[in-house]
């Protein structure tokens, strides 16, 4: 007995882990383009599954994380922290010191450089934040002077609500980058190519006008070869179209000039091309086609409520070569419109062609590489559009089953989707593009989210389990599914 | 005689005898067609007579067509000026315009569209530029103030004159160096300070120096002479005379009565001279025009037999055209001679108004009258040779300008109360449709255009080519720009997304603009060059850019 109690009082005297004895906190998975990865804030650090070699992988942080972003190539986590830090995992990691703890990430196209910024109504964080802070990273360069720039937005009592980055391009006799901070009632312009540079701020309305117009858009383009970029806002009934002058100094923000073009309705979605403007004007059912030149519009019935424009090129029926096209769509609508861009201003009417769908569209994904797209009804159908024929067919679900996410396959060969309360519980349906034939099978229990890993050509089913349980499906080879529980715990006592 | 010589002698009789016969090289009789050119009425057809070396048609009662002539009782003629009066102001290459509510003006470059906005006073009301130059001289009706805005590069310099009395008028000398602000009563708002009804500051802009004046009685407007030595303005009492050589501080403008009886100032018409030398007016009820030598100061009645209903100067100033309607006639009267006044007889004709050309070669007359059964008419004068020919018009005539080189007048038409409806006969359809017509003062060719909406706003170029025309009727959606050719007389129309407000040219880019409302502002450009293929290029919410910062 001595003994006994002798070797429990040395077990109790052994070091413990700290986050053994915290909750994991998980949160995720996010996709990446051959992983998926979770942050277990308990910890604190990231996890990063591999489904091909089927193994786990953790990278520590520094401190709790508040929220995560993958690079636009999919490659790599931009992780942030409660710290005011963040940490990019990629082929290394890497920390960079912020300055405060943000909660979003907006890439630039580059796939390197992000503004970081405060998500508008995070639930987490400080007790008291400046959201006009804001902090402007080069994740291809390690932490140093200049990088990140911190700096602090002028303000005009607004809270930022997003940010925009629009391509790398050069723009008033120099090359620049040019990011878009949007505010209500204003945005604020930066060159990221100069970031220490005063930002020019742009404002929307009359200083006496007391209406609520907030840019939710803005659109890079092109006036008469002046680079320009069109700004949509909720609240107006008018494009903001801002064009920079041929000159400005490069190490300075160029100041736009503004003209406001009249959309005929309030814009839901906007599309720009060299020469005009294209507004989905929502509810009104309408679409104006906009001379950015001469500030001229035709606003085109189309016969149906139309809130996203879809655009795509295809031949011409009449042999007149490419074309420019769009499928107009509108959350809740029950109809979704083919229109000919390049005809809808001369031949108006003519260049629509609504289609009549049975239910009201949820969502709606392009399939890459081919011009059709899937979309998502509120009656829990599958619908594959066909752009060239012009063509909806619909899948139906067994009675009682509902339609959960809905992801394309990269290739644009099958689309796949959850589903619930069907016969078998929980299925993974696939529908062949080409042939339009759906396949499921059953997955074990209920299924929260569904992923698509491009690279490592795998579906990751999330299952919503804390300790990690999902479910990983080769695409193309439903039936070779494979199912992992407690995912995030493997090697926990192992360090 | 030998057969030869026989021979050449019938040669040469028959070569006589065809330029005997009248060469048809010549030959001007014959039908005598309207546009053939003449020098008399003989060599015009039948009906037809020479008019401005032109044949043109009458017919057989042309000149002396409609009922008796009627005096007393009717209603006095109530011309509509159709002359822009472009509250935005041009200058070489910008066209500037007051944005009250911002306290700035905003100017716009007619090529590029760049716009700038330029802080001033408080509430800029009244902005005037020298033609030709990018300097701006602005009313700011809240402050109380005159700013001068000078481009310097790409920045502007101003300048900052207080005002000694609260005004809402103003105008630029043509010089550039003064500006002379006063109260227009009639542009006075509800609660406005318009004590000042005879007062005006003369703002020397070189010197920086601001003299008070004191005038005749509610001054509503200003005229410079061709000397450029002075400023007249028309008052209640009188004429006003400043002289700019010796503005002195806190001094009585010289005041020169232009009736006869000083109690018959108000209601007047009255002209000045170009050089400033004499003014003209009517007043009700008196027989003739009174004329005043400003600088002898002494009004004389110059008798006309009947009450004037309408004074125009020719444009070398030395002679006025008085519309005498209830005589049937219009008088010529010589400013310095009035008692050799020349009359032309219009008998049948009761036309009561008259628009001079700007070269003083042909007034045309009309009456904005309706009167039941008669068919509406506009005649050309010939100021030259007194010749005159009538011309039907489709529709009553509200007002006539002519363009600056007086080759053809706009007609601008009044219309009748009701709805346009081709069911109830042209004549209804058209006298209930808003329009204008354009004639030609050569070959008096009339070309009748209906519009949506009562034109307005109309601004001829400076060479006489082309002239625009203002439609808007927000209740029925209709706002647009009319663009006039006066060579072809064609008419191509613009929409606005906007109605419009002011239109008016900048030379020397050769583009039009329009102002429209719009809150955060809005203006368009037309190039004149080539309509055929000009685009109207739009800018709007340019006040907007005074909010990029």
């Amino acid at each position: 007995m001595r003994r006994l109690l002798l070797g429990l009082l040395l077990l109790a005297g052994c070091d413990r882990a700290g986050y053994l004895d915290r909750p994991l906190g998980a949160s995720g998975p996010y996709a990446l383009e051959a992983r998926a990865a979770w942050l277990l804030a308990g910890e604190p650090a990231v996890a990063f599954y591999d489904p091909v070699a089927d193994d786990l992988t953790r990278a520590a942080l520094d401190a709790d994380p508040v929220a995560a972003v993958p690079t636009a190539d999919g490659t790599a986590l931009l992780v942030l922290d409660a710290a005011g830090g963040a940490t990019w995992i990629g082929a290394e990691t890497r920390r960079y010191d912020l300055g405060a703890s943000f909660t979003a990430v907006t890439w630039a196209p580059d796939g390197h450089t992000a503004i970081v910024h405060h998500a508008p109504g995070a639930a987490s964080g400080p007790l008291i934040t400046n959201p006009n802070q804001i902090a402007i990273l080069d994740v291809a360069r390690p932490a140093g002077e200049g990088n990140p720039v911190r700096r602090t937005l002028r303000s005009f009592g607004a809270v930022p609500r997003s940010v925009v980055i629009a391509p790398a391009a050069r723009v008033a006799g120099a090359e620049r980058q040019l990011a878009w901070v949007l505010s209500e009632r204003y945005l604020a312009l930066l060159d990221l190519a100069a970031p220490t540079a005063r930002e020019v701020i742009v404002h929307l309305t009359l200083a006496e006008d007391a209406r609520e117009v907030v840019p939710a858009q803005v659109v890079a383009g092109e006036i008469e070869g002046r680079a320009a970029a069109f700004v949509r806002a909720q609240g107006s009934q008018d494009v903001f179209a801002l064009t920079f002058p041929d000159e400005a100094a490069p190490d300075a923000v160029p100041r736009p000039s503004l003209n406001l073009l009249p959309a005929g309705g309030e814009p839901s979605d906007l599309l720009a091309d060299a020469e005009r403007v294209f507004t989905a004007n929502g509810r009104a059912g309408t679409v104006a086609v906009l001379d950015p030149v001469t500030g001229r519009r035709r606003v085109v019935d189309v016969g149906a409520p139309v809130a996203r424009i879809l655009p795509f090129t295809a031949p011409r029926a009449d042999g007149e070569g490419e074309g420019r096209f769009a499928l107009l769509w509108a959350p809740g609508g029950e109809a979704v419109v083919f229109a000919d861009l390049d005809r809808l201003e001369l031949r108006a009417g003519q260049a629509v062609t609504p289609l009549r769908l049975e239910g009201r569209v949820v969502e709606v994904a392009p399939l890459p590489g081919r011009r059709g797209a899937a979309a998502r009804l509120e009656n829990d159908r599958l619908v594959l559009l066909d752009f060239d024929d012009r063509t909806a067919t619909p899948l139906v679900l067994a009675g009682g089953a509902s339609l959960g996410p809905m992801r394309v396959d990269p290739d644009g060969d099958r689309v796949y989707a959850l589903v619930q309360g069907g016969p078998d519980g929980a299925a993974l349906v696939t529908v062949g593009v080409e042939t339009g034939a759906p396949t499921s099978v059953a997955l074990r229990s209920g299924a929260r989210d569904l992923l698509v890993l491009p690279a490592a050509r795998r579906l990751l089913i999330d299952h919503g389990k804390q300790t990690g349980e999902i479910t990983v499906v080769p695409m193309g080879a439903a039936g070779e599914a494979t199912e992992r529980s407690n995912l995030l715990l493997e090697g926990m006592f192992d360090r | 005689m030998s057969r030869t010589s026989g021979l050449w002698l019938a040669l040469l009789l028959v070569a006589c005898g065809d330029d005997g016969m009248g060469g048809a090289a010549e030959d001007r009789s014959g039908d005598g067609a309207g546009g053939d050119a003449c020098f008399s009425n003989d060599e015009c057809g039948n009906g037809y007579v020479c008019f401005r070396n032109q044949c043109v048609f009458q017919g057989g009662g042309g000149g002396e067509g409609g009922g008796a002539g009627g005096a007393g009782g009717a209603p006095p003629e109530e011309e509509v000026e159709t002359a822009a009066f472009s509250a935005p102001a041009v200058g070489r290459h910008h066209v500037w315009v007051a944005n009250p509510a911002q306290d700035a003006v905003v100017r716009i470059h007619a090529g590029t569209l760049a716009v700038s906005r330029v802080a001033v006073g408080d509430e800029p009301t009244v902005v005037q530029t020298r033609p030709g130059h990018d300097r701006a001289v602005v009313l700011n009706r809240g402050s109380d103030e005159v700013t001068l805005v000078a481009i310097e590069g790409a920045a502007e310099q101003l300048a900052f004159f207080p005002l000694p009395h609260h005004f809402n008028a103003m105008a630029l000398h043509p010089a550039g160096r003064f500006a002379f602000c006063w109260l227009d009563l009639d542009q006075v708002r509800p609660g406005e300070d318009a004590s000042a009804l005879q007062d005006v500051a003369v703002v020397d802009l070189v010197d920086g120096k601001v003299h008070p004046v004191v005038v005749g009685f509610r001054p509503s407007r200003v005229v410079f002479p061709s000397d450029g030595g002075r400023a007249l303005f028309v008052t209640e009492d009188g004429v006003s005379i400043i002289d700019l050589a010796n503005l002195e501080q806190g001094h009585i403008a010289t005041t020169v009565p232009v009736a006869v009886d000083v109690f018959a100032h108000a209601d007047r018409e009255v002209l000045v001279t170009p050089d400033g030398r004499y003014a003209v007016s009517r007043g009700p009820g008196e027989p003739g025009v009174t004329i005043v030598d400003l600088e002898e100061g002494t009004p004389r009645l110059a008798g006309l037999g009947a009450e004037p209903t309408d004074i125009d100067l020719l444009p070398d100033g030395g002679e006025v055209l008085v519309m005498l309607r209830s005589a049937e006639r219009a008088a010529r009267v010589p400013i310095a001679d009035p008692a050799s006044a020349t009359f032309t007889d219009l008998p049948g004709q009761r036309l009561g108004s008259a628009a001079v050309s700007p070269d003083g070669a042909v007034a045309v007359l009309f009456t904005t009258v309706a009167r039941e059964g008669e068919i509406p008419r506009v005649t050309l004068l010939d100021l030259a040779t007194g010749d005159h020919v009538a011309r039907p018009v489709r529709k009553v005539v509200a007002g006539v300008s002519v363009d600056p080189t007086g080759r053809v007048a706009y007609v601008l038409h009044a219309k009748k109360e009701g709805e346009p409806d081709p069911a109830l006969g042209e004549d209804e359809f058209l006298a209930r449709s808003h329009g204008f017509s354009l004639l030609d003062l050569r070959t008096a060719f009339t070309r009748l255009a209906t519009t949506a909406a009562a034109p307005t706003g109309l601004t001829f170029t400076a060479d006489g080519t082309r002239a625009l025309v203002l439609l808007s009727n927000p209740a029925r959606g209709v706002a647009a720009l009319e663009h006039l050719d006066l060579t072809t007389f064609d008419v191509r129309t613009y929409e606005l997304g906007s109605p419009p407000e002011f239109a008016g040219v900048v030379p020397e880019l050769g583009r039009a603009f329009v102002t429209q409302a719009h809150p955060e502002g809005r203006i368009s450009f037309l190039e004149l060059d080539a309509p055929e293929t000009a685009r109207l290029v739009t800018v709007s919410g340019y006040a907007l850019n005074g909010r990029i910062e």
